[in-house]
């Protein structure tokens, strides 16, 4: 039985390298080439991600973030100076990782989001958008394993929302996500509704605030009046 | 009889003198070793709640009235009446918070509430509360290592949980070890300390082991 849990475990392990492996050789060979018709592609390539962007604002299973996922990997593949595409891929494995039910499959999921994201930070693609998606990565990474991750990981992905909130205070994922985090630590040691509320006031009136994003990241308004809601 | 007791406590706590909070608290205390039925653990919880707003500003009466009420929550059949006394016991927690109680204390009071909340509906509520009483505990024991009683339902917790999420019983036992240990050589202090939990992780150790 414990054998057979620690092959299991080895296995992921293993599933999990393999999953960054990919995603690193991948952009190994991106770096390095130049798309010789920037013009056409972009067109075709925003195009694509005007057909996907309102699917993924109403996806819901997991079915339609695997499948968009796929999407958007196909779409980076055809221009891959753009970091949207990369991003939205990045995303959808972070749905993935908070909606599945099977706990073994939330690390696979993560570290396909993690070797996107970190190859987009080495390239020089950092910003406070990218840095969202790896706090919410950590936070998602809690659900695996609480006792050794729960104090650690979520003081990281604090630590990087608070610095995105310093540099960007009008980003609406940064206050969202920080609100999420307050919401779900214990009421005792300073989480739960009361305190967690001004960050979702603060997320919302940012959300208003930026009505035409156009392909640029938009997702959370929805959540964040309900997480607000929750908070009456 | 027992009525007499509470309205005779409830009015020794308006005089608000710090000998009768103590010799209020200590009676309750000591009915509350003895407590055994439903409706001595409802009157023990009243006569703390009175305690509590007589004195306005200590927290032990409240963590006592939590307390009670809790062990209560276990006894009783209807699921809609135990959540309705786990939500009592919750607010209580609470305000015991927002009168400075000590956070490891609470966080383990806490932790019990949760654990009543998960045996009202294993089959629902597993996936939920177990993380959440794994989250509230072990930020618990990062702030203070040395709380028996935390540290005890956190290997507790860990016996039950999976050993591939961070459970499992070679997490569990240096844990109940440790909270074992800490309970035998830790000095009392405060005779309105909470002082609960040394036996069940004593037993809880023992069968741990077998």
């Amino acid at each position: 039985m414990n054998l057979g849990i620690k092959q299991a475990i080895a296995g992921l392990v293993l599933l999990g390298t393999f999953g960054v492996c990919c995603a690193q050789h991948q952009f190994a060979s991106t770096t390095s080439i130049n798309t010789s018709k920037p013009g056409r592609q972009e067109s075709r390539e925003k195009a694509g991600l005007n057909d996907l962007l309102p699917q993924l604002d109403t996806a819901r299973s997991t079915a339609t973030y695997e499948r968009l996922a796929g999407s958007f990997n196909k779409l980076s593949a055809s221009n891959r100076k753009d970091w949207l595409p990369f991003y939205y891929e990045a995303y959808c494995h972070l749905r993935l990782a908070l909606l599945t039910a099977d706990k073994k499959q939330v690390d696979v999921y993560c570290d396909r989001a993690s070797a996107i994201l970190s190859a987009l930070e080495q390239r020089g693609d950092n910003n406070t958008e990218i840095m969202c998606l790896q706090a919410l990565e950590l936070s998602a990474r809690i659900r695996v394993n609480v006792m050794d991750r729960g104090v650690a990981y979520s003081t990281l992905s604090n630590e990087i929302l608070e610095a995105v909130i310093e540099k960007d205070p009008e980003n609406p994922r940064a206050w969202l996500l920080r609100g999420q985090n307050i919401f779900n630590m214990p009421d005792i040691f300073g989480g739960g509704k009361a305190p967690a509320k001004p960050y979702f006031e603060a997320a919302v009136a940012c959300f208003e605030k930026q009505k035409n994003t156009n392909l640029k990241p938009r997702w959370g308004h929805q959540m964040a009046n309900l997480m607000l809601e929750k908070c009456q | 009889m027992k009525k007499l007791i509470i309205i005779l406590i409830s009015l020794s706590s308006f005089s608000l003198s710090a000998q009768n909070y103590l010799t209020a608290m200590s009676d309750c205390l000591a009915q509350l070793e003895k407590a055994e039925t439903i409706q001595e653990y409802t009157d023990l919880a009243l006569a703390f709640e009175r305690i509590g707003i007589a004195e306005k500003t200590k927290w032990h009466p409240y963590y006592y009235q939590a307390f009670c009420l809790l062990v209560k929550s276990f006894m009783l059949k209807d699921a809609d009446s135990r959540d309705n006394i786990i939500d009592a016991a919750e607010g209580i927690i609470k305000k015991a918070g927002e009168l400075g109680g000590d956070k490891g204390e609470l966080s383990a009071l806490q932790a019990r509430a949760f654990q009543a909340r998960l045996s009202v509906d294993p089959g629902t509520r597993a996936m939920q509360y177990g993380p959440k009483t794994t989250m509230l505990l072990a930020e618990a024991r990062a702030q203070n290592p040395n709380n028996p009683r935390v540290l005890f339902l956190l290997g507790q917790n860990l016996l039950f949980t999976p050993a591939g999420f961070g459970g499992g019983k070679e997490k569990a036992l240096p844990l109940i070890e440790q909270a074992v240990e800490k309970f035998n050589t830790a000095p009392v202090q405060d005779p309105l300390a909470p002082s609960w939990g040394r036996e069940e992780a004593t037993s809880l150790l023992a069968n741990a082991k077998k």
